[in-house]
């Protein structure tokens, strides 16, 4: 009777001894799992990343095609059309057309006194801001040209400006 | 002794038993959680590495609108046969173009496909539901109306023979130099497993009528307005084809409203261009156009009307 009582406990024991092997294992391998998806994932956001400010370079490059902007009066690969530019501005439909979270037009020369344009000041201001979610570090420039209809002179005017796009941040 | 030996037996058994059964129902388990994690991380391996080449044809798209303005064509090499998915979405303001990218690949399901599918808002590609090839071609044209309004993107894989196109047409194609798309006098001239395009006769896989401005393809009738829609029209099954025309209307109108408040803006500035009702009066034909009927010959027209008035002025709108 004693001795049963014993082996009894020695087999309670093993069964103990391969349940917390087994336990440990599977910790381990999860462990190990979790390393590689957190590498995965983490090199995943990282090409996620690349493809959105490829993206915003891409864009940057084709801001002055942009039917909403292009400056399509005459020949010119690098112009914005400032007037339609102001009248695309404030459009709620176009909300969330474009993928950016930050999207302005800035005059770079000359500048002017007026800040941010609106319908009173323009022409004479510095910067249009269209899309203004967030600021972000990373953003893209290009220098364009910023072309207008000038009443006074009866003809077009082009000034020197540049574009600053950021994308959506992941 | 009898007692004695029946526990000895008793006990081995009893210990034999309990840890083989514990250990099979653990290691059952184990092996399950081990085959699930495995399938579902391969299976996200794949969407992943699917969404992350569906991102760089979207930036290849980007990057062919910008340098093939005019014109041209390229062609896409994938490492392995792909499948590239065009679903085209007409709700909202604009719709959306949603693409997906599925390679290949020898494990489970050959084509996995994707359920991150890129949305754009401001392209329009032009294909069957489903192009397959190793390599793809594609080719940009600028749509207008009578302004700029998007650069369209076709997408083919497959063998294309233009039977009889007009000289304009021909010397189009022979100009973009496209690859895949042959031209020939008669059907006959034709490669057997080629699609046929019929532009003086009927009886091809698909069919065009210059006088009517409309292209026949899976027995279903659509019109075109110009070069651009009509390559989209033998390129893309007809319900995307109807699909992108729907959205460039609702783009065509977005612009009209653009360029209404700009020929305002130009009235304050005192150049009167006498364009801002004709433009509202476009906008709203243009919210009115149903894509599957011929209503887009009377925009045409309309268009051609702005254009004329357009180019009299001294300030112009576009």
């Amino acid at each position: 009777m004693k001795n049963y009582l014993v082996s009894c406990s020695k087999g309670q024991m093993k069964v103990q001894q391969m349940a917390f092997v087994l336990v440990a294992l599977v910790i381990f391998f999860v462990i190990i799992g979790l390393f590689f998806l957190s590498i995965s994932l983490s090199s995943l956001k990282n090409s996620a990343q690349e493809i959105r400010e490829k993206d915003v370079l891409e864009s940057i490059k084709r801001v002055t095609s942009i039917p909403e902007f292009a400056w399509t009066i005459d020949d010119c690969a690098s112009c914005i059309d400032m007037d339609k530019a102001m009248a695309f501005k404030g459009r709620a439909s176009y909300v969330g057309f474009w993928d950016y979270s930050f999207f302005r037009i800035e005059k770079v020369y000359p500048i002017e006194s007026g800040g941010e344009c609106t319908l009173y000041n323009y022409p004479e201001c510095n910067t249009l801001t269209l899309i203004n979610k967030s600021i972000i570090p990373d953003s893209k420039s290009a220098f364009v040209s910023l072309c207008r209809y000038e009443p006074e002179e009866g003809y077009y005017k082009c000034e020197l400006g540049k574009v600053i796009i950021a994308g959506e941040a992941i | 002794m009898t007692s004695n030996r029946l526990i000895n037996i008793n006990k081995k058994g009893l210990e034999f038993t309990f840890a083989w059964l514990f250990a099979i129902i653990a290691g059952a388990v184990i092996i399950f959680i081990a085959i699930y994690a495995t399938t579902q991380f391969i299976g996200t391996s794949k969407d992943a590495s699917n969404a992350k080449i569906t991102g760089e044809v979207g930036s290849i798209l980007e990057s062919v609108e910008t340098s093939l303005e005019e014109g041209k064509q390229i062609k896409i090499e994938f490492p392995d046969e792909t499948r590239i998915y065009n679903r085209c979405d007409d709700f909202g303001n604009f719709g959306r173009q949603l693409l997906s990218v599925s390679v290949r690949s020898g494990i489970g399901n050959e084509f996995q496909r994707s359920e991150n599918e890129q949305a754009f808002f401001d392209k329009y590609i032009f294909s069957e539901e489903l192009v397959q090839g190793k390599e793809v071609n594609i080719f940009v044209k600028p749509f207008e109306m009578p302004y700029k309004i998007a650069s369209l993107a076709y997408i083919y894989s497959e063998n294309y023979c233009f039977v009889n196109p007009s000289g304009d047409i021909e010397d189009e194609i022979r100009g973009l130099n496209l690859k895949n798309v042959n031209i020939s006098e008669s059907v006959g001239g034709c490669a057997r497993e080629s699609i046929k395009v019929c532009f003086e006769s009927a009886g091809c896989d698909v069919n065009v009528n210059l006088e009517e401005q409309s292209v026949t393809k899976n027995r279903i009738k659509v019109f075109y307005e110009g070069d651009s829609l009509m390559y989209g029209a033998i390129f893309a099954e007809p319900e995307i084809y109807l699909c992108q025309v729907t959205r460039l209307m609702k783009r065509t109108g977005e612009l009209a409203h653009v360029y209404s408040l700009k020929a305002e803006f130009l009235e304050g500035k005192g150049c009167t261009t006498g364009l801002d009702n004709k433009m509202k009066i476009y906008a709203s034909n243009l919210a009115n156009v149903e894509s599957d009927k011929d209503d887009i010959k009377a925009i045409g027209i309309e268009s051609t009307e702005i254009r004329r008035s357009n180019e009299k002025l001294s300030c112009k709108l576009f």
